[in-house]
């Protein structure tokens, strides 16, 4: 090489000059192709530029415009186009392609769905030039180009949301659980509010502060080893709809924990002796008296608020379940099961019938296979059982020994815009790598990424699933001003009783597990906020008592809860005195000086009623109509004040606004009417009981 | 035919002659047609962007191979970021609430924006690049050596401003990336010996984490609107303006040190 | 010959009837769908059926019995319009209307909610 050298500076001019002469020509040719190729680039470039993909979209819209018999004289728009919301300080480009979306249909864009206009009502509801397309579809909405507009490249965190997913930013603005027009939203959160996933997880929407799963203070009292193993073992094969996740635990670990459980001492309870009662029979009555179906499902009819009773007589010891029938909330201060008033033979009673009738068949084979493995599992040690408890989080659900909840999963809070880059997709590689796949097969198959993961197993339908996806990604929070948040806040999961005697009462029955006061409580039964301005004295004293069915078709009805008379009147007296409506009409103002309603207009109402309103398709009177769905009228006007009903007549939305009872547009006059002959409907005295005996 | 031709060929000179001979053409233009020696120094010393260049060159000075160009590339390559960087300035807004926004209306909105900013991006690449082979160049034929040593010095300046420059380019887009990366690059500034609040012997001068380099980096202890704005500064005015100066006093050098470096002379010995 | 052109012409016609109006529906219910699913569980399941055969719980006592929706010939046979009117000013003396209930726009879903309804039911 150095001679090489050596030479190219001494050699003389000819030899030299050829050698340069062919080196540059080499030069000269990559230097020519290059420069081609730089052209061609900047051809590409140009070109490119000059022939965005909107471009013959909007061609083909004017086209399609032009010879569209409705849209005469409407032009097609030319050029990029753009929705510019300042508040939000959003840009969407969205309608360069989907030109019609916010126009009326033009007839003959035919099956091009992208110049259809946007389906349903939603735009109506949320116009674009408030909220922009992005605020709700996620995507790039300032790209111009299909595949980035629709956020389909690297690192674009924000994907298109289609179909069900859309509702996924409802909550961003709405209350998850009551978002109108967002059915999985609201499937999603009540889902993981009875699933509990705020036991591990920090999750919006789901911030109380509250034991879900029962106090294991007891569990030595309350049932066997057997039983408490092969729960653990497999929750949902014990009981049909468990809440409880399965843990995948070993025969080892579930005999630790099992072990664990029965070493903590219970709590002191006050003695009590065993009580006899007059047998199944009697029970099965009680049972059916006292309206327990519309909390619990028997054989899965009957309620969702509390635990499936089929097998529970396989399951409970007889001492604890009288305990727990004479006072739930003694055994356990959480639970909602109310306090009803059964004497020590009706407790007896129901226990019977409960041991006898519920039993389990299948309880032979997972008492046999649980002895067994704990027999196996003799050096199973509370220590260990203790470690697992604190490694699962037990106390996330349940209040055992010492043990403190802790929020050992990722928070919640930001997870629908996690970058994927973030996911640890582990084992299961072949994933598509996209933040939904990641979450279905999360929920799927929660351990199946790497070893040492502790999530459970929740067996949710495939349904539900996609309902608590939608929830899942809905865990955004751009942070929009108040100006296009919607109104209301989110109904708190939790009534608040009223203070007072009054409201330990409340307390003590459970009642806003159902019912609901000021917006806040249940929503199973109806809202009493206004109960005192509805229903007439003596017919609430009756009910308190003795509940009778209002609504014959639904399943769950009001509890018989046995109420002591005093009790029966502080109720009557706080409602009656506390919960009034604004301008309802007294019966006087109603019906004059003599506060009745006069035959004359009692028969134009029977008219009106039966003849000119589809009031028979829902109600029964006893003049003919015969409708199962709304309430029986038959005693209606012992039950309801006139006055009530001329207001809920004239409006019945606004007046009840969780009815589905349309608004029929009925006038003053046909209301008066209306509610004079309802009034006239009244209960043969004979039949109704007196106001003390309970 | 021919007659036709000479009339237009006589026509051409004489209107040359005229343009030429103007009061107009010669306060302007100074010397004679280039057509001898005199006449083509004169074109480039009298013209005040040819006298950039050297009037005569050396035979090897256009060899390609000595030098592969990588020091003019790197000047090109300065002068195409500057003409982007500005026409990029037209759209951008170093607010943290629109600088991402701007940088994606430039990709979809603005006419040629896109090509713009791919040039100013490849361009900021391949300047690093350039100026990292145009050094290697210049150690491995011993150009470093007297009387070229000063000039060395200025650019190892100059390869430091570059990179100064990639690095506060790579804030502006006010992406995921940018903030990264400029959160671990100021972290690392903060491991400086005496000046950083992480590095050794900073309590000797009383730096902590509010008044040391990563706090004068940021203009505050997180990367946000301060860091942006001073990265902006940095990199649209103070850094390139810095940089021209020391690219006028390198190539003033490159003249005053004997011109462009070829083979001649003694080769180094090692 | 003349029958064989004649069942052609009727096959063909059927074929473009049920074929469905955009490629979007295939995936799954449209929008309007999905909100129209939710008023219909909401204000007529319990007389028209969860899945519009007729049979809601409220059934057995309304005379005329309730329409059956689960028919896609049925639903063919009505307009958009004539299927809104039917739900703003009530049908007949049982069904009630339900124009000051809901708004327009519901309707509007409410009438695509029963499309889908009416479409299921050509699905074994």
């Amino acid at each position: 090489m150095a001679s090489a050298e050596e030479t190219t500076r001494t050699d003389s001019a000819p030899a030299h000059d050829d050698r340069e002469r062919r080196a540059l020509g080499w030069m000269d040719r990559l230097l020519a192709l290059s420069s081609l190729g730089l052209c061609a680039l900047f051809a590409y470039t140009v070109l490119a530029e000059v022939s965005p993909e909107w471009g013959p979209l909007q061609r083909e819209y004017g086209r399609l415009l032009a010879v569209d018999p409705s849209g005469k004289g409407a032009r097609a728009p030319r050029g990029i186009q753009q929705i510019h919301v300042q508040p939000l300080e959003l840009v969407d480009r969205c309608t360069s392609c989907h030109l019609g979306a916010d126009k009326p249909r033009v007839a003959s864009t035919g099956t091009r769905a992208v110049l259809a206009p946007h389906p349903g009502s939603m735009l109506e509801l949320h116009p674009p030039e408030r909220f922009g397309c992005s605020s709700c579809h996620d995507g790039q909405g300032r790209a111009t180009s299909r595949e980035k507009a629709h956020g389909r490249e690297a690192n674009w965190a924000e994907p298109l949301l289609l179909g069900r997913f859309v509702q996924a930013s409802c909550a961003q603005c709405h209350a998850r659980a009551s978002a109108p027009r967002a059915p999985d939203l609201r499937v999603g959160i009540a889902t993981m509010r009875r699933r509990n996933c705020a036991g591990c997880h920090v999750v919006p929407d789901l911030d109380e502060d509250r034991r879900f799963g029962p106090d294991l203070g007891r569990i030595a009292e309350k049932t066997s080893r057997d039983w408490v193993f092969a729960w653990l073992k497999r929750p949902a094969a014990q009981l049909a709809g468990a809440r409880m996740p399965d843990f995948g635990l070993s025969d080892r670990e579930a005999a630790s924990l099992v072990a664990f459980l029965f070493s903590v001492p219970p709590p002191p309870r006050p003695p009590a002796a065993p009580v006899a009662g007059k047998g199944a029979e009697a029970g099965r009555a009680l049972f059916s008296e006292s309206r327990c179906i519309t909390c619990h499902a028997v054989q899965g009819k009957g309620g969702t608020l509390a635990p499936e009773l089929a097998r529970v007589g396989s399951k409970l010891a007889r001492p604890w379940l009288e305990g727990w029938l004479r006072d739930p909330k003694a055994h356990d201060p959480a639970t909602i099961m109310p306090r009803f008033r059964l004497s020590e033979e009706q407790i007896g009673s129901i226990a019977d019938y409960l041991g006898e009738e519920f039993e389990d068949e299948d309880a032979e084979r997972w008492q046999r296979a649980a002895a067994s493995a704990l027999a196996r599992d003799r050096e199973a040690s509370a220590g260990d059982g203790r470690k697992l408890a604190l490694h699962y989080n037990c106390a996330g659900c349940h209040s055992i020994a010492d043990l403190r909840p802790a929020k050992i999963g990722p928070e919640h809070t930001e997870l629908g815009l996690k970058p994927v880059a973030r996911i640890d997709f582990g084992a299961k590689a072949s994933l598509p790598r996209t933040r939904l796949a990641y979450l279905r097969e999360k929920l799927r198959d929660p351990r199946g990424f790497s070893k040492g993961l502790r999530m459970p197993r929740f067996d949710l339908s495939e349904e539900a699933r996609e309902s608590v996806l939608v929830t899942l990604l809905s865990f955004k929070d751009r942070r929009y001003p108040a100006s296009v948040r919607a109104a209301g806040e989110r109904r708190p999961w939790h009534g608040r009783p009223p203070p007072g005697p009054v409201g330990e009462l409340v307390r003590e029955l459970s009642c806003l597990e159902c019912h609901a006061l000021d917006g806040r409580g249940g929503t199973l039964a109806p809202d009493l906020s206004l109960e005192g301005s509805q229903v007439e004295r003596p017919w609430l004293a009756r009910y308190l008592a003795q509940p009778t069915t209002l609504r014959p078709s639904l399943t769950e009805r009001m509890l018989q809860l046995r109420l002591r008379a005093d009790e029966v009147g502080l109720l009557v007296e706080y409602l009656v005195a506390a919960r009034r409506a604004d301008g309802v009409k007294s019966a006087r103002e109603l019906f004059g000086a003599a506060g009745a309603p006069d035959p004359e207009s009692a028969l134009h109402g029977r008219r009106i009623f039966h003849e000119r309103l589809s009031c028979p398709s829902c109600h029964a009177t006893p003049h003919g109509a015969r409708g199962y769905l709304g309430p029986d009228l038959s005693a209606v006007g012992s039950r309801l004040q006139p006055g009530w009903i001329y207001h809920q007549l004239l409006d019945p939305v606004r007046a009840r606004p969780g009815s589905i009872e349309p608004r029929l547009g009925v006038s003053p006059a046909d209301a008066r009417a209306l509610a004079a002959y309802l009034a006239t409907l009244r209960a043969p005295p004979a039949s109704a009981p007196t106001e003390t005996s309970p | 035919m021919g007659q036709q031709l000479r009339g237009r060929a006589s026509l051409w000179r004489r209107t040359r002659d005229r343009v030429l001979a103007s009061q107009l053409w010669r306060s302007v233009i100074r010397h004679g047609y280039p057509d001898e020696n005199r006449n083509r120094i004169l074109v480039i010393i009298s013209n005040i962007f040819l006298h950039l260049h050297p009037a005569r060159v050396k035979r090897h000075g256009v060899k390609l191979r000595y030098t592969w160009c990588m020091g003019g590339l790197s000047a090109f390559l300065f002068f195409v970021l500057t003409v982007t960087g500005v026409l990029l300035m037209f759209y951008y807004v170093p607010d943290t609430r629109r600088a991402y926004q701007d940088m994606k209306d430039l990709e979809h909105a603005v006419l040629f924006g896109k090509l713009m900013r791919n040039m100013h991006r490849w361009a900021a690449h391949a300047m690093v690049v350039t100026v990292i082979l145009h050094m290697t160049r210049v150690f491995l034929t011993g150009s470093y050596r007297p009387p070229r040593e000063f000039n060395w010095v200025i650019g190892v300046g100059l390869l430091v401003l570059t990179l100064l420059l990639s690095f506060t380019g790579y804030l502006l887009p006010w992406d995921q990336l940018a903030m990264w990366a400029i959160t671990v690059g100021t972290n690392m500034a903060e491991a400086t010996p005496f000046l950083g609040a992480a590095g050794p012997f900073h309590e000797l001068l009383g730096i902590t984490k509010h008044n040391d380099i990563r706090f004068a980096l940021l203009g505050g202890t997180i990367v946000d609107q301060n860091a942006l704005l001073r990265f902006y500064v940095l990199h649209c005015i103070a850094l390139p303006l810095i940089g021209a100066v020391l690219m006028a006093v390198h190539f003033w050098r490159v003249r005053k040190d004997g011109g462009i470096s070829g083979p001649h002379g003694k080769l180094p010995k090692l | 010959m003349i029958r064989a052109l004649l069942l052609t012409v009727a096959l063909a016609s059927a074929a473009c009837r049920a074929a469905p109006p955009s490629p979007g529906q295939r995936s799954g219910p449209t929008v309007a769908g999905l909100e129209g699913a939710a008023l219909y569980a909401r204000y007529c399941t319990s007389c028209h059926g969860a899945q519009g055969g007729g049979d809601g719980v409220n059934a057995p006592n309304l005379d005329p019995r309730p329409r059956l929706h689960r028919d896609p010939a049925w639903s063919r046979s009505r307009s958009d319009s004539a299927l809104a009117a039917a739900i703003r000013d009530g049908r007949g003396r049982a069904m009630p209307r339900f124009g000051r209930t809901l708004k327009p726009h519901e309707i509007a879903d409410l009438v695509a909610g029963l499309r889908e309804i009416a479409e299921k039911g050509n699905r074994p």
